[in-house]
């Protein structure tokens, strides 16, 4: 068990997770499914089954990474380059569930649980669960996390169900629009979670290098435009800290 | 391996395990890794840079029925909801709304009319 023993094994307030199946009534699910929606549109847009949709959603759980699979599936990608773009995504919930881990550490409980739960680490569950935990004991953090969890992912299949039976029979304008839906909660969601200079920074380098790559590498263009606009970013920020130490 | 088996086997790995794996070392590596660190500023940074292409791609090269609008109506309206969400009170769903609602005026009525 290594860092989760405690003195005395308490059981978990599993109680909690009909509160966390309530919690899920909230602005941010009104937007993660208006994002599902959209996600749902982007599937059929992009030629694939309601079903393989489904399934991305289910085992991705991240916008990003299934956005990026979805493009990868239906350019007709080979595996490894889809698990390169996936995983390049995918890296930033590992400091999510640092930050998160701790608060839901509990007395001794098998560790699969953690593994479990920490599956629905993603923008939005993470935010509301961050904002909740203060207010609720310790033993009710991880089944609250799990409720609220299973809940999103629930109604989150269904609103993709929705949003790609919508695109089908929807006018070409209205479908469009769903689609559209992705790119700007993207964008939206990069500013609303921008903490300082280095994000707008990467921002401006990963879009900019696409833009340009786009034109002159289209094979590589995605991969490159994140590891290196990123790179860039990351390095500037660096010298401008050196350069004026504080 | 059938059409069907292989993107399955596709999602699995390139998408549940690919995915999984930064989650599982988060539970692993929970307080023992620093926040602010240098590692980590670095994976923010590309993870960021990386969504910013998958935008500026959506963007230029649209999957799908989004292919059939002008480019024009798609940057200006994911800009005003940019705007929008910047100018009121930083609400993800007053600025989604503003966007659509100039997306669906650009390519709805300004388009078809000047066309």
């Amino acid at each position: 068990m290594g860092t989760y023993i405690a003195m005395t094994k308490r059981p978990f307030d599993w109680g909690a997770f009909g509160r966390g199946v309530k919690a899920s009534r909230c602005t941010g699910c009104v937007v993660l499914a208006a994002s599902s929606i959209g996600y749902g549109a982007l599937v059929n847009a992009s030629g694939l089954g309601v079903t393989e949709g489904v399934l991305i959603k289910v085992v991705v759980w991240a916008l990003p990474g299934q956005v990026v699979l979805v493009g990868a599936l239906s350019a007709g990608a080979g595996i490894v380059a889809a698990a390169v773009a996936v995983t390049l995504t995918a890296v930033r919930l590992m400091p999510m569930v640092v930050a998160i881990m701790p608060d839901m550490r509990f007395s001794g409980h098998p560790r699969w649980l953690y593994f479990l739960v920490a599956h629905f680490t993603a923008a939005t569950v993470w935010i509301e669960a961050r904002r909740v935990f203060p207010s609720i004991e310790t033993s009710q953090r991880l089944p609250y996390m799990a409720g609220l969890g299973s809940a999103f992912m629930i109604i989150m299949c269904m609103m993709t169900v929705l949003g790609y039976a919508l695109a089908g029979f929807l006018p070409v304008v209205l479908a469009a629009c769903l689609v559209f839906l992705t790119p700007c909660y993207f964008l939206l969601g990069l500013l609303a979670s921008a903490q300082d200079r280095l994000d707008t920074s990467s921002m401006i380098m990963g879009g900019g290098l696409f833009a340009v790559l786009h034109y002159v590498l289209p094979q590589f263009d995605m991969l490159i435009a994140g590891v290196v606009g990123g790179t860039m970013a990351f390095v500037m920020s660096r010298l401008s800290r050196m350069k004026k130490p504080e | 391996m059938s059409e069907t088996a292989s993107t399955i086997l596709i999602i699995l790995v390139a998408g549940g395990c690919a995915t999984f794996i930064w989650r599982a070392l988060g539970v692993i590596y929970a307080g023992r890794l620093e926040i602010g660190s240098p590692m980590l500023d670095w994976v923010r940074a590309v993870a960021t840079a990386l969504i910013a292409a998958l935008i500026v791609r959506m963007m230029l090269d649209p999957p799908g029925s989004l292919a059939d609008t002008a480019l024009v109506s798609r940057t200006t309206a994911i800009m005003v909801g940019a705007g929008a969400f910047i100018l009121l009170r930083r609400s993800i769903a007053l600025g989604v709304g503003c966007a659509v609602v100039v997306f669906l005026i650009a390519e709805g009525i300004l388009v078809p009319y000047f066309n």
